[in-house]
């Protein structure tokens, strides 16, 4: 299971800025090396509890699960859960 | 798909602004002439290429999904329009221009692309003043979705722009604005805030928003423009005075036992502040 994170760029094309893929009940993410570092650092919201608490990769399919609702403007986009 | 009645008045025969920026009749009229999909995520984003005119990001109403219980899907778009309103209005010059048309028989906002901007991860040196300019306008529009991947920086750090303000106004119990903890709001944005309260231009915000949000959220949107430019002139917002913001009373959920669905607090009612408050509005 993966979820690809997609940044636009000024021409209006999407540029992959990281894959994370579920490994070992774990998130490893490999991608654009500032991106990884603020998913690392902040982490990403829980919008399913009240109030929202912050994933991180260590969090698993939760946080794979969380990313398109994080990732959500145009200008920074995560898909859904997609296989290998 | 057939329209509401509402989507109707908003897309045929909506209040206009008497405050607006030229850019919003190219996004209101301009020929689209590329569609360009950007999402597969939470919501469909799709990036507009206006003939002869920039581009614009378009999120169509039915396009939206459901992200959280307190804001409804198929009212964000409404909601990011009311953002840019509130921004003008105050001339806080943060989100960009929004406006609702439109495109291929689908209503949706459309909101001014923002060239040459990273978003805000990418960039470490923002202008402190800037970012609690930001968190005056999130708590204004009471939103609890502002993270480093929903705002965009320009030229240095010295300019932002508020982007995904659909999850707004709604009554989620806490506002991300941490940036306001033991700040000062600049003189700037103090007089800015001071200058919509003593204009006739807050009957104007209030019936554009209405039709935008309904009477309560814009009654509550309004009553926290008025306590932060109250705050704004006291200095500092300490972290007691930050609590009582972040936690705003007029915006805690409350749990009804009887019914266990939310509830808004009458506006003015003074209750203790919580994250969430569980009760029997019956007994109260």
């Amino acid at each position: 299971m993966k979820v690809e994170i997609y940044k636009l760029n000024n021409q209006g094309k999407q540029e992959l800025v990281a894959e994370c893929k579920l490994v070992n009940e774990l998130v490893e993410c490999l991608g654009e090396e500032q991106f990884l570092k603020f998913l690392n650092e902040d982490g990403i919201r829980d919008y399913t509890q009240n109030p929202p608490r912050q994933l991180f990769p260590k969090d698993g399919h939760k946080f794979l699960e969380q990313l398109k609702y994080n990732f959500k403007s145009g200008y920074l986009s995560a898909t859904d859960i997609l296989d290998n | 798909m057939e329209q509401t009645g509402a989507e109707k008045l908003h897309t045929q025969t909506h209040t206009e602004s008497p405050i607006s920026k030229p850019v919003e009749k190219t996004l209101e009229s301009g020929i689209p002439e590329r569609e360009s999909d950007l999402g597969w995520g939470a919501n469909e984003v799709i990036l507009i290429d206006i003939k002869d005119d920039g581009k614009g990001v378009f999120k169509p109403k039915d396009g939206e999904n459901h992200v959280r219980d307190s804001v409804s899907e198929g009212t964000y778009y409404r909601r990011e329009r009311a953002a840019y309103l509130v921004d003008l209005f105050l001339d806080l010059d943060l989100v960009p221009p929004t406006v609702i048309r439109e495109i291929n028989n689908r209503v949706g906002s459309i909101q001014q692309f923002v060239e040459d901007a990273q978003v805000s991860y990418q960039h470490a040196g923002i202008i402190k003043n800037l970012e609690v300019e930001l968190a005056v306008l999130d708590y204004i529009i009471w939103n609890s979705d502002r993270h480093r991947a929903n705002y965009l920086v320009k030229n240095d750090g010295s300019r932002l722009y508020a982007i995904d303000n659909g999850l707004t106004f709604g009554p989620d119990d806490r506002a991300s604005i941490y940036a306001l903890n033991n700040s000062e709001i600049s003189d700037e944005t103090t007089q800015k805030l001071t200058n919509f309260s003593q204009s006739d231009n807050k009957a104007i915000l209030s019936a554009l928003l209405e039709e935008l949000i309904g009477t309560k959220e814009t009654e509550l949107c309004l009553a926290r423009i008025k306590k932060i430019a109250t705050l704004a002139q006291q200095g500092e917002i300490t972290t007691e005075k930050f609590n009582e913001l972040q936690y705003d009373p007029t915006n805690i959920v409350i749990i009804s036992k009887s019914t266990d669905q939310p509830v808004l607090t009458p506006d003015h009612e003074k209750i203790t502040v919580k994250h969430q408050v569980v009760t029997d509005t019956a007994a109260r």
